[in-house]
């Protein structure tokens, strides 16, 4: 597999000054999460193909972090961004209690992929409140209220995974596991 | 942390005798990082509900869910389930995953993530751990690994303390960005999380990048 060659994106003049401009504009209004304001020098990313990303010095980097961890298809993927654009196009949003075909075929090739017998779907906006969710359904499934789960784990950035997340906040080390019943 | 051979069958063991339900996490794992399209697969083991998000459509659009067993779903077959979201199903992010599916399994990219794993991030990984003597350890599977830094190869002291960074970790990161890699890092953690379908070539381009910084993390490590 190759990713699109990195001549396909011209940094032109007027894109640096662009970048410039963001940069400026994010450190005077854009409030950074797991950060100290004051302390960031963010890194401006102005473009990205497959495997790499260009930074607002026109520099091109070759994505090993895949972001957070979640650009599994790479970059830009023309089949999904094509995707995203007919479906922009089509109907940009619906409330859940309606059917839509891209829900419905969604849940299916998800409910396909998964493991076993896992064959309904709740969507959510992000992991944190899957895991909510998750938690939420397992309690009044069972009627239980207690929660295991493993040490120096990370569940999510909300209520609920930070309490299923053993956060160094210097607890005891030799716990072996985060038990919550909040 | 990969668990070892027969922990997570055991841990569905136990859950299964007590009813315990268990919650398989597959937010970061999922859809093929581990060279499965999710982790547990590689135990065999059949979750009561399994998270997911991140690579379900890559983050184009946000979109995250549970995938829930029929038993479960029993639980809400005649009680309404107390809870959703504004944008639960959202089209955008829909249509983003359906396309995402679609391409992954016609791309085979989930059997390349296995294979760039197994015969080019693991390899060059454990020769890292072998010449590197800043390097504690190196896991992972699939294009999900983790090499962890360490100030003294006997102890294994970190070369950042859990929770927070160091200067010297500050510096990898610039330096690995200096020549042309955007790393992951966590504390004492560089990851090697590249997309599913990065090609050989490009994978073995980032890892000697790495190779050369971690030459400079080798001058801090006794």
């Amino acid at each position: 597999m190759t990713s699109p060659a990195a001549e396909a994106l011209p940094l032109s003049e007027a894109s640096l000054r662009g970048a410039g401009h963001a940069y400026e504009l994010d450190r005077r209004h854009v409030f950074h999460g797991w950060a100290a304001q004051d302390l960031l020098t963010p890194m401006t990313i102005t473009a990205a193909q497959g495997s790499y990303v260009w930074d607002g010095g026109g520099n091109r980097l070759l994505d090993f972090s895949s972001q957070l961890v979640n650009t599994n298809i790479g970059h830009q993927h023309p089949h999904v961004v094509q995707a995203i654009q007919d479906q922009a196009a089509k109907l940009c949003t619906i409330a859940p209690e309606y059917v839509n075909d891209a829900r419905s075929e969604a849940a299916r090739l998800i409910a396909g992929v998964t493991p076993g017998d896992l064959n309904k779907i709740l969507f959510t906006n992000g992991g944190a409140d899957a895991v909510e969710h998750a938690v939420r359904m397992a309690r009044l499934h069972t009627g239980r209220h207690k929660i295991l789960s493993a040490f120096r784990s990370y569940h999510g950035g909300s209520f609920t995974g930070r309490h299923s997340t053993l956060l160094p906040r210097g607890r005891n080390p030799t716990v072996r596991w985060s038990i919550s019943s909040s | 942390m990969i668990p070892p051979p027969g922990y997570l069958a055991g841990v569905r063991e136990l859950a299964t005798r007590h009813g315990i339900v268990l919650i398989a996490d597959e937010v970061m794992s999922g859809f093929g990082r581990s060279g499965k399209w999710f982790a547990v697969e590689h135990s065999n083991v059949v979750p009561d509900l399994l998270t997911f998000a991140k690579g379900v459509n890559s983050g184009y659009v946000p979109l995250g869910g549970v995938a829930i067993s029929p038993e479960i779903s029993a639980t809400f077959s005649k009680r309404a389930y107390p809870g959703g979201l504004t944008y639960s199903g959202h089209p955008l992010a829909a249509a983003a995953a359906v396309a995402t599916i679609n391409t992954m399994r016609d791309e085979g990219m989930v059997e390349n993530a296995a294979a760039i794993g197994e015969s080019v991030i693991g390899p060059a990984l454990r020769g890292f751990a072998d010449h590197h003597r800043s390097v504690g350890e190196v896991r992972g599977i699939g294009v999900f690994w983790a090499i962890e830094l360490v100030k003294n190869r006997l102890t294994k002291e970190p070369i950042a303390p859990y929770g927070s960074s160091s200067s010297l970790m500050d510096k990898l990161v610039a330096e690995c960005k200096a020549r042309g890699l955007l790393p992951f890092s966590n504390f004492n953690r560089i990851h090697v999380v590249p997309p599913c379908n990065i090609s050989a070539a490009e994978a073995q381009q980032g890892l000697d990048i790495l190779d050369k910084v971690l030459d400079i993390a080798d001058g801090h490590t006794v």
